[in-house]
């Protein structure tokens, strides 16, 4: 409902001008003498002729009030603002809030700030994540504060409830219909917008690690994680993930450490979950095993696969494990696992720029096969990309999969969640986006909902209200076009005498 | 104030000088008496012996006493030259043009004087007054001219009910209803006003066009002179051309009834064809 007492003044200002219409048309009203049978409204005496006789007298004036009072309502908030006295106040819990010491983190500042906001009647709201849906949330936590209230009390119970993994700033413009603004205590670079006041806290220092790339190294057969480091931050342990979530220090004898320019890689002699820890945390991640065989069908493509995967050792041994690519000469187009090629002798085409980084690479084409393939072809680096990337995509890796299904049980293991089953192999890994410990510096940019919505029922309501004066109008010129073209009534024609 | 237009003497002048006679009936233009219609005159046209088919109370007991024979007196008709006015002196005649109107009964009633015919003027508003204004000659138009200079327009209007009145007494064939008939149904109701027995009835409709007192785009608060009820009437192009409407559909119905002679005038109308048209109707 709107609220009416709001809207009473910007309402009453705008019925101004309508009364003052209405007043003049009063006074411009004549009284005349005239006996009723003889005014077309002789036989207009029902109540509902009345009634629409009142309404055609009125329309305009009615319309224009009723113009008025949309306008007014619209502009106190109408019809979304249901409580435009009152604020909420949103606390992130992103995992950059909880970094740094207990007591000196975003997340406690955040509380203190929070308390001092609050006035009578506002709520407070809590972004967050939940590990069990996978998805970002928006909660009350007004009881809470009431039960607990003191901020370092509400900062423990944050950390008992929430994951601190990301967070979804888009959820606040759910906020903006229930509330007449918005104050969010975060330390992201969130732009301000006439609706959401950001109260910007001082983030901590960057110093973190996290993984860049992983893969199988062929030459040395081994699983290789390539590390970023900033703010100093230096690995203080490496752990191994066990299936039930469980970390156990990695042995020296299962990792390789070698620095790199940007920070350093490990190498693994079998593929797991493993989790780097420094400064306050320990980020999981998966070292990925090697890719599956793959086969060759075909001279060409026998050459072709020798001069790709010398080293992978494989070449014609499908036996030993499960078939993962495979190359043939033509047929099987556009298959999954199978890359299909024929040579060309005309290059008049470009491979796909999507499978070349970018580059523009000469071949022909031949609707027989993926790729035709000539001497220009051949010669060209980029070539072998779409070989080697269907051969790392064979690779079977559970970090970063969101489909879970089934009876699953969300593990905390450092910063991020791994989820199993009991008795089977993990089946997903999350961990927190690169975001929540690198600065971002593009802002954040919260798109609004109530405005474009109240905007369009407004524009609505009012075009509709437009059209009835227009048919109002277009009906009487009608009506009086219809009149002189059938004859019907000739104005200023005198009455004849038929006799 | 003179009620009669200056064009009536010229108009009966061109009247009186066209063998009017000739044109007559039979029973009015008989140049032998004993052709003429008889009637409840008192101008004796003869005396005759009684009939089998004559009224027993037309006898002349004087004459059968001292005769012993029964004889009757046959009169003259007195209604074939004399002209019935019925006038709505109702209170939503004041909204017509009042002026208008008693000069044209006023001009009437002095050409039917100056070419011979007699008048008897009634006024009436839901029933007819018990008493009529009659004249016989252009001297007498005075009197005629002094009731209408008095009349008075008050009350409610039942036309249908006093034209039937006037048909139970007044002997007239030729009737002259000047009113607004806004009270009439003439679709469902016109027939009562039907012409008198080989007569004729002349409608003379005088009213103030509501156009002429309301503009387009106003709104108006109309005052019902006789029910004293008010309503309040937008006005525009559209109900302009409805009104126009109406009317012309009231005149084509009562115009196109037998014997009848209909128009319907306005303050501004010109009286003079209208004059001459029903002067012929009148010696056709």
């Amino acid at each position: 409902m709107p609220d009416v007492p709001a809207a009473l003044g910007p309402i009453a200002a705008l019925l101004i001008p309508v009364l003052g219409l209405m007043f003049v048309a009063l006074r411009l009203r004549r009284r005349v003498r005239y006996p009723h049978e003889l005014l077309p409204l002789r036989n207009e005496r029902s109540p509902a002729a009345a009634l629409f006789r009142m309404i055609r007298l009125y329309f305009d004036t009615i319309i224009d009030a009723t113009c008025a009072v949309l306008v007014g309502l619209a502009l106190t908030g109408w019809p979304h603002n249901a409580s435009p006295k009152h604020e909420a106040v949103v606390i992130d819990t992103s995992l950059s809030m909880a970094s740094g010491m207990r007591g000196a983190r975003p997340l406690d500042e955040a509380t203190r700030v929070a308390s001092t906001m609050l006035a009578t009647g506002d709520d407070v709201f809590v972004l967050g994540w939940d590990p069990v849906t996978r998805s970002p949330t928006l909660e009350s936590k007004s009881r809470v504060l009431d039960e607990k209230g003191d901020p370092v009390a509400l900062a423990t119970a944050l950390d008992g409830s929430e994951s601190f993994m990301s967070v979804s700033y888009d959820m606040l413009a759910d906020l903006q219909r229930r509330y007449r603004s918005v104050a969010l205590i975060t330390d992201a670079d969130v732009d301000e917008t006439p609706w959401l006041r950001v109260h910007r806290l001082h983030a901590a220092p960057e110093r973190y690690l996290y993984m860049a790339s992983s893969t199988w190294d062929d030459v040395e057969n081994r699983s290789v994680a390539r590390f970023v480091t900033a703010g100093g931050a230096a690995l203080s342990a490496l752990w191994e993930v066990l299936d039930d979530g469980s970390l156990v220090r990695a042995k020296p004898e299962d990792y390789r450490i070698a620095p790199s320019d940007s920070g350093f890689s490990l190498s693994f002699r079998r593929a797991g979950l493993w989790a780097v820890q420094w400064q306050g945390h320990i980020l999981p991640f998966e070292a990925p095993g090697a890719p599956g065989a793959y086969r060759a069908d075909g001279a060409f493509s026998s050459m072709i696969a020798a001069a790709l995967y010398p080293s992978a050792g494989r070449y014609g041994d499908s036996s030993s494990q499960e078939v993962a690519v495979t190359i043939r000469d033509g047929g099987g187009r556009n298959r999954r696992g199978t890359i299909s090629i024929l040579r060309a002798e005309r290059e008049d085409w470009v491979l796909d720029p999507a499978n070349t980084l970018g580059a523009a690479v000469a071949a022909g084409y031949d609707r027989r096969a993926d790729m035709a393939l000539g001497p220009a072809a051949l010669s060209a680096p980029q070539t072998a990309m779409p070989f080697w990337l269907a051969r790392a995509a064979s690779t079977r890796r559970i970090a970063g999969n969101t489909v879970v299904t089934g009876r699953t049980a969300a593990t905390r293991v450092g910063d991020g969640f791994l989820y199993v089953r009991p008795g089977q192999a993990p089946i997903a890994l999350i961990v927190p986006p690169i975001a929540e410990y690198a600065h971002d510096p593009r802002p954040i940019v919260v798109p609004s909902k109530r405005s474009n919505d109240a905007r369009l029922l407004l524009t609505l309501a009012l075009a509709l209200l437009f059209g009835a004066k227009l048919l109002v109008a277009r009906y009487t010129a009608v009506a009086r076009r219809t009149a002189v073209r059938t004859g019907r009534v000739s104005p200023g024609s005198a009455p004849q005498n038929q006799v | 104030m003179t009620l009669v237009d200056p064009e009536c003497p010229s108009i009966v002048s061109a009247f009186s000088r066209r063998d009017l006679r000739a044109r007559l009936p039979d029973s009015i233009a008989a140049k032998d008496p004993m052709y003429r219609r008889s009637g409840s005159s008192f101008n004796l046209k003869s005396i005759r012996e009684y009939q089998p088919f004559d009224d027993p109370r037309a006898i002349d007991w004087r004459l059968f006493g001292r005769s012993e024979r029964a004889y009757v007196k046959e009169f003259f008709d007195e209604a074939d030259d004399e002209i019935a006015f019925l006038v709505d002196t109702s209170a939503s005649m004041a909204c017509a043009p009042v002026e208008a109107l008693l000069t044209f009964i006023g001009s009437m009633a002095f050409m039917a004087l100056s070419l011979g015919l007699g008048v008897r003027l009634w006024t009436y508003t839901d029933g007819l007054a018990a008493r009529p204004v009659s004249a016989r000659s252009r001297s007498q138009f005075g009197m005629i001219e002094r009731f209408l200079g008095s009349m008075v327009f008050a009350g409610r209007t039942d036309t249908i009910r006093s034209y039937t009145q006037w048909r139970s007494r007044g002997r007239q064939r030729r009737v002259m209803l000047f009113s607004d008939l806004h009270e009439v149904q003439v679709s469902a109701h016109s027939a009562g006003l039907r012409a008198p027995a080989s007569g004729s009835l002349f409608i003379i409709r005088y009213l103030t066009p509501f156009p002429t007192l309301a503009h387009h785009g106003a709104e108006f608060e109309v005052l019902d002179p006789e029910s004293g009820a008010v309503t309040v009437v937008p006005w525009d192009a559209p109900d302009e051309l409805r009104w126009t409407g109406q009317q012309m559909e009231i005149d084509g119905r009562l115009a196109a009834r037998p014997r009848t002679f209909y128009r319907r005038l306005d303050g501004a109308s010109i009286r003079a064809p209208v004059y001459w048209d029903i002067l012929e109707r009148l010696y056709a």
